[in-house]
């Protein structure tokens, strides 16, 4: 398959064919296992929050950050869901994973995921583009292989959610099994879904999944691990990125007027070779008039009880 | 004290739910509540226009607790006053409709109808509480029949609600609740659309053609449910194409009114209703009960917010 043309055709925001997302998925898992669970990326990287299928974002965010290979880009999950273009975002960063696999990375973010992908939107998506479920199989029987979190330099900690009461260390996480679908609780389950909290100490998620974990939880496995601070994604934050626990720990949300209507800025983290951070912040994507025509396309295909 | 219980907390919970005579009911009272409103513009009826006035008073008071604006995050975190009050203040506000007794359930609807405050969100959940809230009016002799027959409990005591919640919503800067985001109907509601489609019913078979490629196409006086919440959500979503912020009231568009009514309604049916996510977290009491439970069912849910 002709990588370069696949990329170039997704820019333009067409979905690949169900033939090229198969063998696009093969090789990818392919890359995948390649990764360890806890990926060590070199600095300079980019670093980019939830994307959430707004894909026009994602084509601003590229102009703005750069294209790889020039700019090396850490993705921290969550491609897919609620927008309109899940398909085109997850197949353009595997796609990018597959063409430079040293030089982007992407991690797992708790909409990776079987069973949440078929509550929040991608499945139906899948069925509406593609008249069927088989790229949705694809894609997250591919989820099963992302690894869970990321160091930069062994300096920065950076996995989708947040930390987990049964990891202490790096160590323990590079010993879990993650091949199969994100489970409803235990270490896997608290990277993609915990958060922190303004309150001390592990706390009950309101998610129903996870824990909230406070400042001295961050100090703590920062310091047992040699890492300066947590970069993570997961949570809305107005501004694009939102620093907590006394500087120990940033949000990255990199999808901006989140579904169309929340207002919020965008941002992506830029760290340089000596791991200085600079937050590029971004508004959506200016739209072109020509974008309609699509929506006649794929509202051919609807869910039963619409036909 | 009466005290609601969450009664889905499992998968198999959900399933006794779906098959539940209090579920039958509830889309027994929906079904009436949507034939009610069929081809109709407006009604009158004496105890929807007092449960109205109740919640005019309720939006109201939201002047009283304004938003903070410093959120670092999106829900205003000041919705938790107001709702605060909601609690403490619905029982005083539903007990000279209902009576001492049944007011202490019925006003637990009420508070729950408004959104959750601690995830600072709204849903087709809340607004089903809504919907529970007056089948416990009907079902306690409260609320005649006539009323609910003749389209004035949609189309004074609903709209009244549906109008309260885009007030909070904005005000509070809600978050769509368990979102699937552009693949659902709307964010926030689904019965304001199912009713608002029925009033529009009886007008044959051309497609309803209520928005194209160019936008909505709602005439100037169209003040259905339907056309307050398209033009909601048309003015909320900000920055794409209707078609792709909104594909599914998109698609419908191509249907005629009936067809979309029914759409509309199975929507409600399986997604709203007959989704776990959604569904666990009704209430349930001695007026709206689960049927299904024996005794204490309390092992943790395992469904999860995104």
């Amino acid at each position: 398959m002709d990588l370069d043309a696949c990329i170039a055709k997704l820019m333009e925001c067409h979905p690949l064919s169900e033939n090229e997302v198969r063998m696009l998925c093969d090789k990818a898992r392919e890359a995948l296992s390649r990764d360890a669970n806890v990926r060590v990326v070199r600095s300079p990287v980019t670093i980019v929050g939830d994307i959430h299928g707004q894909f026009h974002d994602l084509l601003e965010l590229f102009r703005i950050g750069g294209h790889a290979p020039d700019t090396n880009y850490l993705f921290m999950g969550d491609y897919v869901d609620r927008g309109y273009y899940s398909v085109e975002c997850v197949t353009v960063v595997v796609a990018l994973k597959v063409r430079f696999p040293e030089r982007v990375t992407i991690l797992r973010g708790n909409h990776e995921s079987r069973q949440i992908t078929q509550v929040y939107g991608f499945y139906d998506e899948c069925v509406r583009k593609y008249g069927n479920a088989n790229v949705w199989k694809l894609f997250t029987d591919l989820f099963d292989h992302l690894p869970l979190a990321a160091s930069v330099d062994e300096r920065l900690f950076c996995p989708h959610g947040g930390l987990s009461p049964s990891l202490d260390t790096v160590d323990q996480i590079l010993a879990l099994d993650r091949t199969h679908e994100v489970p409803h609780e235990g270490p896997i389950c608290d990277l993609m879904w915990s958060d922190p909290d303004d309150r001390l100490g592990w706390g009950i998620s309101p998610r129903g999944a996870g824990y909230t974990f406070g400042q001295d939880i961050s100090e703590k496995f920062s310091h047992e691990n040699g890492f300066d601070f947590i970069v993570r994604a997961h949570q809305l934050v107005m501004e694009g990125y939102n620093w907590t626990h006394d500087n120990r720990l940033v949000t990255v949300f990199s999808a901006p007027n989140y579904c169309y209507r929340c207002g919020n800025m965008a941002a992506i983290m830029e760290v340089d070779e000596h791991l200085g951070t600079n937050f590029i912040q971004f508004d959506p994507a200016p739209r072109r008039g020509g974008d309609a025509g699509l929506g006649i396309e794929v509202t051919q295909q609807t869910p039963d009880y619409f036909l | 004290m009466v005290v609601l219980r969450a009664a889905v907390l499992k998968p198999l919970d959900h399933a006794k739910f779906l098959a539940s005579p209090t579920k039958a009911e509830l889309v027994e009272f929906v079904v009436a509540l949507n034939k009610s409103c069929f081809g109709r513009r407006t009604a009158h009826g004496e105890i929807s226009a007092r449960i109205a006035s109740i919640l005019r008073g309720v939006a109201d008071k939201v002047d009283d607790f304004p938003a903070r604006g410093d959120n670092r995050r999106f829900g205003d975190a000041a919705f938790r006053d107001w709702h605060a009050w909601l609690v403490a203040s619905s029982v005083t506000l539903v007990a000279p409709l209902a009576g001492d007794a049944a007011a202490a359930e019925i006003a637990l609807y009420l508070s729950a109808s408004f959104g959750d405050p601690q995830r600072l969100d709204y849903g087709t959940g809340h607004e089903t509480a809504f919907v529970v809230f007056l089948l416990c009016l009907w079902r306690c002799g409260v609320l005649p029949a006539s009323e609910v027959t003749d389209g004035a409990v949609v189309l004074v005591a609903f709209e009244a609600y549906s109008d309260a919640c885009r007030l909070v919503q904005t005000r509070y800067a809600l978050e769509p609740a368990g979102s699937r985001g552009v693949w659902a109907l709307d964010d926030y509601q689904c019965l304001l659309f199912l009713f608002g489609s029925s009033q529009h019913c009886g007008a044959g078979n051309a497609p309803a053609a209520y928005v194209d490629l160019a936008g909505l196409r709602l005439l100037p006086d169209d003040d259905t449910l339907f056309a307050q919440g398209l033009r909601f959500a048309a003015a909320c979503k900000k920055g794409a194409p209707f078609f792709e912020s909104s594909p599914i009231l998109f698609a419908l568009a191509k249907k005629p009114w009936h067809l979309v009514n029914n759409h509309i309604f199975d929507y409600y049916d399986k997604e709203v209703l007959g989704n776990f996510v959604v569904a666990r977290h009704l209430l349930f009491g001695d007026l709206f009960p689960a049927t299904w439970l024996t005794g204490a069912g309390n092992s943790s849910s395992s469904s999860r917010r995104a």
